[in-house]
């Protein structure tokens, strides 16, 4: 098969896989989550500078392998938000939109600053810019916004159809609300990577994605790369036209492997194939492209500081703004450290409370998602979240430890509760409860919600139920996550008075 | 027309058949051995009580008792019934109605001619889950029933007259539209009301059960059942949560009393229901206040009850 041919049909079934990763149910979520965010590289990075050494985590030295080899193959045919570009730009060409590309020089300033600033942020503890640029996480969030209200809204119409023929195969358990701070984020994202690639091809990757950056110092030097061959080139120009890179300039007939995608679309262009991809020739000029060695040896040395000095200290969040992190994530602090934001794990919760943060816990959670008791409740018999988290940022856990993993802890304020204010009977925080850390107390013709806080698991069932607002009954964040004690049973209440004699009681 | 007036009429036209139907069902049993029976003089019972075998068995039992299945589906209607699917618990922890006994229903309204017969509740946990894991989806489909999930579209707006606190709300338009309505609820400890049966299983036909919990929980339960009482009420107590309950009970908080109980009389089921779990029905606010509003009787001594040990 043709290499454009088999770059094309595997990006295609790659993206669809990730549309299924997101978008599928539990199930699949659960089983593609490994082999499809295994090789994505800012998860597998972190997972790899945390857990060091890693092998689970090998997919990011696997790309590092690949593309010294081969170029960026994972721009290509691994990285959703390239494909995703990619597709956008099939169409654009499919359509006629704007089919013909040309040489642009490389923005070398623009890149290399987003590059830098997000090397450093994260050296001095910030993961702000790589939640912000990592194109896992700019995909995830495209899709979280968007894709999963349009099948909401699919799931809506086809439930229509089936109850024509009075039949409903489809639940819609959680409905989808929108979020502000989630479209804040995810539209200009969408805004801007829908123009680039309609106008400039593969503009975002070559100019301001940092794992684009970083791939491109790597690919510079990579055995097998797009070379012309200049007895056989006519400067035709039509390779130039087909580049969404960008990076194919006829008049010196030369090719920037830095910004090289791998979509080989240049290889049918050319009417008397001069282009191949094949081994690095000993002899062949990068002059128009070279960076200069200093810059190589500081990437090189950088990007080893990262690896092994293990630089993220991290600033504790301030005691006011602690939010409730997943079970898995261990307290909030690690979890900040170590979360990539791919929302992965809000599009897969089943009762959707992982959600976007908004401003609630300070600008560097804005991109991290949190519990958010409002939206929903962590179900006790769920551990999905840590099964997909692609970083390890959400370790998982085995449903019988995370059923005593503590997230939070329960407060119940009094002076707002019906039950112990006005003494009408209420109970929603009781009925939820799965480990009884709320109970009832029983007196007279009240029972009055008490709390057990050292048996909770902050899953916040009951705040979700709690009809007042705010909330009597909320949990509180634990800083670091501890194991709770074991639930409490009652024994038989007291109003089971006459024991069962066989007989009918009446 | 009230449910009093419609059980005079029943009661004066059926009398011969109640008889022969009375003295047939003394006979009734499944396994070969002797069932007993008693009750208080002829004509259909108020309230039918039958323990000591499996949920089909106890089912067929009552239902002769009441003169069949065709006292409640005539051909061509169509039957709701509605179970307690309320949480995602496997059938032997007892938090949802015992499948075999919604089957049971199903099946037999089918054969009495029903058109359609539809299941479905209002789950407090995520619906696919409970419908799937409580063994009632599989259990009523195969029985010929339509699962049938909760969408907010299909719950109309409506007033309900004489309520105190309850007085609108949004209910699921089967309940307005089917022909007839079986209530199945389960019997179960409760934390927030002491005790759960067929008052409070009608909580799952509403959009919006938390309002009931922040505006007078007991007083909107009593509420709800002026706007449509149940045909037919069925409490499951094959498995019955003494303690700890509605959803997290352990084994040892479950007692196998292998009853059930059927009444066309909503709060005269939660009474016997009461009875059955060892407390008095007095104890029971809502089941209290429904009394008291004379939205049903609890007062079993005033009632015709027949009692069925197979």
């Amino acid at each position: 098969m043709r290499l454009w041919t088999l770059r094309a049909w595997v990006s295609a079934a790659v993206l669809l896989l990730f549309g299924f990763l997101y978008l599928g149910g539990e199930k699949l979520s659960g089983s593609l989550s490994g082999p499809l965010m295994f090789f994505q590289f800012v998860p597998s990075l972190l997972r790899q500078v945390f857990s060091f050494p890693a092998l689970s985590a090998m997919g990011v030295i696997l790309v590092l392998l690949l593309t010294l080899l081969f170029g960026r193959i994972y721009c290509a045919v691994l990285c959703p938000l390239g494909i995703l570009q990619d597709a956008l730009i099939f169409l654009s060409r499919r359509f006629h939109i704007l089919p013909v590309h040309r040489h642009v020089p490389e923005l070398s300033t623009i890149r290399n600053a987003f590059f830098w600033v997000t090397f450093l942020s994260l050296s001095f503890g910030s993961p702000f810019f790589l939640n912000l640029l990592d194109p896992v996480a700019i995909f995830g969030k495209i899709t979280v916004c968007f894709m999963e209200p349009a099948l909401y809204g699919a799931k809506k119409l086809l439930i229509v159809f089936f109850a024509l023929f009075d039949t409903y195969p489809i639940h819609l358990s959680y409905p989808w609300k929108p979020s502000v701070p989630l479209v804040a984020l995810a539209l200009p994202f969408l805004l801007a990577i829908t123009i680039f690639s309609l106008l400039a091809g593969r503009l975002y990757c070559n100019s301001v994605c940092p794992v684009g950056t970083l791939l491109g110092f790597i690919s510079r030097f990579s055995l097998f790369r797009i070379e012309v061959d200049r007895e056989k080139c006519i400067a035709c120009g039509r390779c130039e036209e087909r580049c969404r890179a960008g990076c194919m300039a006829v008049p010196e007939r030369a090719v920037d492997h830095s910004r090289c995608t791998a979509c080989f679309d240049c290889l049918p262009a050319c009417p008397v194939s001069a282009v191949r991809f094949g081994m690095k020739r000993p002899k062949a000029k990068r002059r128009a492209f070279s960076i200069s060695r200093r810059k190589l040896v500081g990437a090189a040395a950088g990007g080893g500081l990262l690896l092994f000095t293990r630089p993220f200290a991290g600033r504790a969040a301030p005691e006011k703004s602690v939010p409730v992190t997943p079970p898995g994530s261990k307290g909030p602090d690690r979890f900040r450290r170590m979360c990539t934001a791919c929302y992965l794990c809000v599009a897969s919760c089943p009762t959707k409370v992982i959600g976007p943060a908004g401003f609630a816990f300070g600008i560097e959670a804005f991109l991290q998602p949190v519990m958010d008791f409002n939206r929903g409740y962590c179900d006790y018999e769920c551990n999905l979240c840590g099964r997909v988290c692609p970083s390890g940022a959400i370790a998982p856990l085995p449903l019988e430890k995370k059923k005593r993993t503590q997230i939070g802890r329960v407060a119940l304020d009094k002076k707002l509760c019906i039950t112990h204010a006005k003494k009408q009977n209420c109970g929603a925080c009781m009925e939820v409860c799965p480990t009884h850390a709320v109970y009832s107390v029983i007196e007279g013709k009240i029972l009055y919600p008490e709390t057990r806080p050292d048996i909770c698991t902050g899953c916040g069932a009951c705040q979700h139920v709690c009809p007042t607002h705010p909330e009597s009954i909320v949990v509180t964040a634990g800083r670091r996550h501890m194991e709770s004690k074991p639930p409490v049973y009652e024994k038989a209440p007291a109003i089971a008075e006459k024991p069962d004699d066989g007989e009918f009681p009446f | 027309m009230s449910d009093c007036q419609k059980m005079k009429r029943r009661t004066f036209l059926k009398k011969g058949l109640a008889l022969g139907v009375t003295a047939g069902g003394a006979l009734l049993s499944w396994d070969g051995s002797e069932a007993t029976a008693s009750d208080d003089g002829p004509g259909v019972p108020d309230l039918v009580a039958v323990k000591n075998a499996e949920p089909d068995p106890l089912l067929e039992a009552a239902l002769s008792a009441l003169g069949g299945i065709a006292q409640f589906v005539k051909p061509g209607q169509t039957v709701l019934v509605k179970p307690n699917i309320g949480w995602n618990r496997s059938p032997e922890t007892g938090a949802n109605t015992n499948p075999a006994l919604v089957a049971g229903i199903v099946r037999r309204c089918v054969l009495a001619g029903a058109k359609k017969v539809y299941v479905f509740d209002n789950s407090c946990g995520p619906g696919d889950k409970c419908y799937r894991n409580s063994g009632i989806h599989g259990a009523a489909r195969s029985a010929g029933a339509v699962m049938v999930p909760c969408y907010r579209k299909d719950f109309v707006e409506v007033r309900i007259p004489g309520a105190k606190i309850l007085k609108k709300t949004a209910v699921h338009r089967l309940v307005m539209d089917s022909d007839v309505f079986i209530n199945v609820p389960v019997l179960k400890h409760h934390m927030s009301t002491h005790l759960t049966v067929a008052m409070k299983n009608l909580m799952g036909v509403v959009w919006d059960r938390g309002w009931y919990h922040g505006n007078g929980l007991d007083q909107c339960i009593a509420d709800f059942c002026r706007l449509r009482k149940p045909n037919l009420n069925i409490v499951d107590a094959y498995r019955v949560t003494m303690a700890n309950g509605p959803q997290y009970a352990r084994k040892e908080d479950i007692a196998l009393k292998r009853t059930l109980l059927a009444a066309r009389d909503i709060v005269t089921a939660d009474a016997a229901a009461a009875r059955i779990f060892g407390t008095d029905p007095e104890r029971i606010e809502y089941i209290r206040l429904a009394h008291l509003q004379q939205i049903g009787n609890m007062d079993l001594s005033e009632l015709k009850i027949r009692k069925i040990t197979l």
